[in-house]
């Protein structure tokens, strides 16, 4: 009763716990029934029946030597019986649905260089690994598959191999210990097989009798099996029998895989593993995202960096905009422009065209707010931005340029006269800085901080214009071109002034005596409108001319050139008129020699130029006559040779604003004063060892100059009765 | 195959518990729990006395006790032998036939109080040994018991398509195991109280025989029963746990 009800329990239960419910049949169970009934009755007959007279009679180590192979039997089989052979969970059909339909039967895998099939399980849905096969009576794919043994009602595979093997080792031994022992009882007991302990005896050996033979055979089939590193699925079905087996390590490692190996890892019952793994996808994403947002970092960084230039380029012209509505900001981005052009070059070329716009727009904003007080603070300001030797330049500019366009003939020497010049006053320039600082603080002190930002964004384009001017001897040439294009754009955006210049400019090509005489009337008519414009319009028209000035040095160089060349002219004539022939013929190299020697001699020449039209500029510019006859004009004068002569300007212009200006200024002149002293020395040498070679070279270029300037010293004359 | 092996556990324990029946009914059943060995010599002199005095006197342990030890009897739960000659006849054979007579104890008489004996004079009642003696047969009936409702729960578990009952089966057999080893130890404890009172005299050796034995194997088997029917109940609950949460998965 119990076995049936037991059996039928069985069979309900399975139902539930599987997808697909099997019926139950009563036939699998009847081997594993009795396997159980003959090991275990047998077993517990003969230790009733048998061992106590064996104890008794021999020793009482006999029962327990048959008890423990008994265990150790028993053991193996529940092994065998109950654990899992090694089966391999199906796929999922949702998975592997496409794949079952188009997947090959066969795939064939390479195992120690020989190649072995993988046939495709359709009930499983996957390629069967080497050695796997499906058993039909669990339904499953079973790892290393050997055989489904009825006995134990389970498949052997790779996980129960071992104690399958170990439980026929063991039974085999029990069958012979029992049959031998029951054997020896018999024979001690020939004259008493009526007594039920004989019988009972007689009845066990028999079964262990009859089950002996094949058991032992099968043990035997095994050891075999296990000794070769073979499965009984392979030897029944002659997988291996032509070729090699690749599966074997020789018979000793055969046997230890077999009994000392590791247990195999289970596949059915592993539901923690899938969870484990779905764990891990929170902690894994993290770190990826943190990887890719560094990544965005710095591509946002690197994006940034652009829009910051871009935005720098195109704040340029909305802080000059809103300079007047917000000082403060406009410093910072100015500190940016110097570290940007040294970079790269385009750029600089672009500095180069965009600072001299906002320059403009400064001062008309300044032109447009004339406030009486503004304007003498910015007046002020504009001669210390402009050098001592700029500050009379006006009036030179305006009587040298006649002269300037009469020898534009002559393009080659003033190209390299102005090359030298240039040179000079790039080093004043970056001088002029230095004035040009605390002058423009004490402004914004006493005028307000919006003097103070259009001063500081003037004195920031300065330096960006002469820092690009400093390139090559061949670039600073063409930049000099550029420039000359601008002040002639600047001329033609005022009016009158623009059509004097045009016509000027337009009638330099004729080259006719009617033509100079027309210059000289022009000329005249914007100096009378200068004079008799008001103060607050003579501002105004300063302010192009200081511009100009800036943006025109090339014009600034030939009008100082062409006044040196006026004054020496001169002496020389009258002194050095017969050597010129001997000088006709020197050679290329001598020539370029010349010329260094005439660059050498530069800054002297312009400082006796400054002499000579000091006194006219003082003439013309200063308000009060009386100031040009006083004693202190005269006096320094005399006493302080042509280097001190630019001190006494400045101090005599410098009167007029407060006291702390004039320290200030008094110091940065005093600074000014070493480049002075400087450049006399290394031409000192020069000057008395080649005397005569520049002699020549003036004598050279005498003719054509003279005859020019010969029409230049009437027109000086005109202006001196003017 | 997960059902397989359960399955498989569950027939495999109806076996095991099938066989612990058997044995256990088997041994009930006989008289042969302890058995006594007596020299042949006394046989002739008080042979006819004893055995008419085993017979036909009324139940006393005293009396019996004294027959089984000097007629080579045999003593068990319900039955209690002695191994008489046969009828003698008018001349006596060299060889008689040896034949055995068995007295059944009756119901009463198991339930009848036991005594102290010091020589021949009865004294106050052996508690002790009353309740063993008690206990020694009735244990085996809770046990088969037990194993019986087993059978009915698992006939319903059947029936009823569930694993739950496994459980119960499995703690029956438990319970049905301990009985039976306490149905030996009682027997054994019995007896020997009842040896050290009356000593059996010189020359009469006693030993345990094939019944106790099978009795005493019953209860691994029964063991085994309940081991096997407690992993499959366990096991499937938690097997059957995780299959339902990887199909709400």
């Amino acid at each position: 009763m119990p076995g049936f009800s037991g059996g039928g329990v069985g069979g309900g239960v399975g139902g539930p716990a599987s997808a697909p419910p099997r019926p139950f049949r009563p036939s699998r169970y009847v081997p594993v029934s009795a396997a159980t009934t003959f090991l275990v009755g047998s077993t517990t007959l003969f230790f009733c029946f048998t061992c106590p007279w064996l104890s008794e009679y021999f020793s009482s180590v006999i029962p327990i030597y048959n008890a423990v192979i008994f265990l150790f039997t028993l053991a193996n089989f529940c092994m065998a019986t109950f654990m899992d052979p090694g089966v391999f969970p199906r796929a999922e059909e949702d998975e592997d649905k496409e794949d079952d339909f188009r997947a090959p039967l066969y795939k064939t895998v390479e195992i120690k260089g020989i190649q072995v099939r993988m046939k495709w399980c359709s009930t499983c849905r996957f390629y069967r690994p080497p050695r796997c096969s499906h058993c039909s009576v669990c339904d499953n794919c079973v790892e290393d598959f050997d055989h489904h043994c009825p006995w134990v009602n389970n498949c052997i595979g790779r996980r129960n191999y071992r104690y399958f093997f170990l439980f026929l080792l063991s039974l085999t031994t029990h069958i012979m210990d029992v049959f031998g022992f029951g054997l020896v009882y018999v024979l001690h007991h020939r004259q008493q097989l009526d007594t039920p302990h004989a019988a009972v005896t007689m009845a066990v050996m028999c079964v262990a009798g009859l089950f002996f033979v094949p058991v032992a055979g099968l043990t035997g089939f095994h050891i075999v099996l296990v000794a070769r590193g073979r499965t009984t699925n392979e030897q029944v079905t002659g997988k291996f029998r032509g070729g090699v087996n690749p599966f074997t390590n020789g018979c000793l490692r055969n046997i230890s895989h077999v009994l000392c190996s590791s247990q195999a890892p289970r596949y059915m019952g592993r539901w923690r593993s899938p969870q484990s793994l779905e764990v891990q996808p929170p902690f894994l994403r993290p770190s990826f995202t943190e990887a890719q947002l560094e990544a965005k970092v710095l591509d946002n960084g690197i994006q940034n960096d652009r829009h910051s230039t871009r935005s720098k380029s195109s704040l340029d012209p909305m802080e000059s905009q809103s300079a007047d509505a917000e000082p403060p900001p406009p410093p910072k981005p100015e500190l940016r422009y110097p570290g940007l052009p040294h970079a790269d070059t385009e750029e600089n070329s672009l500095l180069t065209e965009a600072p001299p716009t906002p320059s403009m727009f400064k001062y008309r904003p300044t032109y447009s707010s004339p406030g009486r007080n503004h304007t003498a603070l910015t007046h002020p300001n504009k001669m210390i931005r402009g050098e001592s030797l700029d500050s009379p330049s006006p009036s030179i500019f305006q009587s040298s340029r006649q002269p300037t366009y009469r020898s534009e003939p002559n393009s080659l020497d003033g190209a390299t006269v102005v090359g030298g010049g240039v040179g000079v006053r790039r080093g004043g320039g970056e001088r002029g800085e230095g004035p040009g600082g605390p002058g423009g603080t004490s402004g914004g002190v006493s005028g307000g901080m919006s003097g103070y930002s259009l001063t500081g964004r003037s004195y920031t384009s300065y330096p960006s214009s002469l820092v690009l001017s400093a390139g090559g001897s061949r670039s600073s040439s063409m930049r000099s071109a550029h420039t000359a294009h601008n002040p002639l754009a600047t001329l033609q955006s005022e009016g009158t002034t623009d059509t004097s210049y045009k016509s000027l400019a337009n009638q330099t090509p004729r080259n006719g005596s009617l033509s100079y005489d027309s210059l000289l009337t022009p000329s005249e008519s914007p100096e009378f409108e200068s004079v008799v414009s008001p103060s607050s319009p003579l501002q105004g028209y300063m302010s192009p001319f200081l511009s100009a000035q800036f943006a025109q040095q090339r014009e600034g160089q030939l009008l100082q050139g062409s006044a040196t060349f006026s004054s020496p002219h001169r002496a020389y004539l009258r002194a050095v008129s017969p050597p010129p022939p001997s000088s006709t013929g020197p050679p290329e190299t001598q020539h370029l020699l010349y010329h260094n020697q005439d660059s050498f001699r530069s800054p002297r020449n312009l400082s006796s130029s400054s002499s000579s039209p000091g006194a006219r500029s003082l003439d013309l510019f200063c308000p009060c006559p009386l100031l040009t006859h006083s004693p202190w004009l005269q006096m320094p004068y005399t006493i302080i040779g042509r280097e001190h002569f630019t001190v006494c300007l400045c101090y005599f212009f410098k009167v007029e604003p407060l006291t702390s200006t004039s320290l200030f200024s008094l110091s940065s002149s005093l600074l000014c004063l070493p480049p002075h002293s400087s450049p006399p020395l290394p031409d000192g040498c020069p000057i008395r060892s080649t005397s005569r070679p520049v002699l020549a070279n003036h004598t050279m270029s005498k003719p054509g100059g003279g005859v020019k300037k010969v029409t230049g010293v009437g027109g000086t004359t005109y202006e001196i009765s003017v | 195959m997960v059902d397989n092996r359960y399955a498989t556990a569950l027939v495999i324990g109806s076996v095991l518990s099938l066989l612990a029946t058997v044995y256990l009914s088997v041994a009930m059943g006989t008289q042969h729990w302890y058995q006594y060995s007596s020299p042949p010599v006394r046989q002739g002199s008080n042979a006819s006395e004893l055995r008419e005095q085993f017979i036909n006197r009324e139940f006393d342990e005293k009396s019996y006790s004294d027959s089984l030890f000097q007629l080579n009897g045999t003593l068990g739960l319900w039955w209690r032998c002695i191994l008489v000659p046969g009828r003698s006849h008018w001349f006596k054979e060299p060889d008689p036939k040896m034949e055995l007579q068995c007295v059944s104890f009756t119901l009463p008489q198991q339930f009848s109080p036991k005594y102290k004996y010091h020589g021949n004079d009865i004294s106050e009642e052996d508690l002790l040994r009353t309740y063993l003696w008690r206990c020694q047969f009735l244990l085996p009936l809770v046990s088969l018991a037990l194993v019986f409702l087993s059978g009915l729960v698992g006939v319903c578990a059947c029936l009823c398509h569930s694993f739950t009952p496994t459980l119960v089966v499995g703690v029956l057999h438990l319970l049905a195991g301990l009985c039976t080893l306490g149905t030996v130890c009682c027997f054994l404890a019995g007896l020997d109280l009842l040896h050290q009172d009356s000593t059996p005299p010189e020359g009469v050796d006693g030993s345990l025989g094939w019944s106790l034995y099978l009795a005493l194997i019953a209860f691994p088997l029964q063991m085994m029963t309940a081991a096997l029917f407690l992993w499959a109940a366990r096991s499937h609950r938690k097997n059957y746990t995780r299959m339902t949460a990887y199909r709400v998965a």
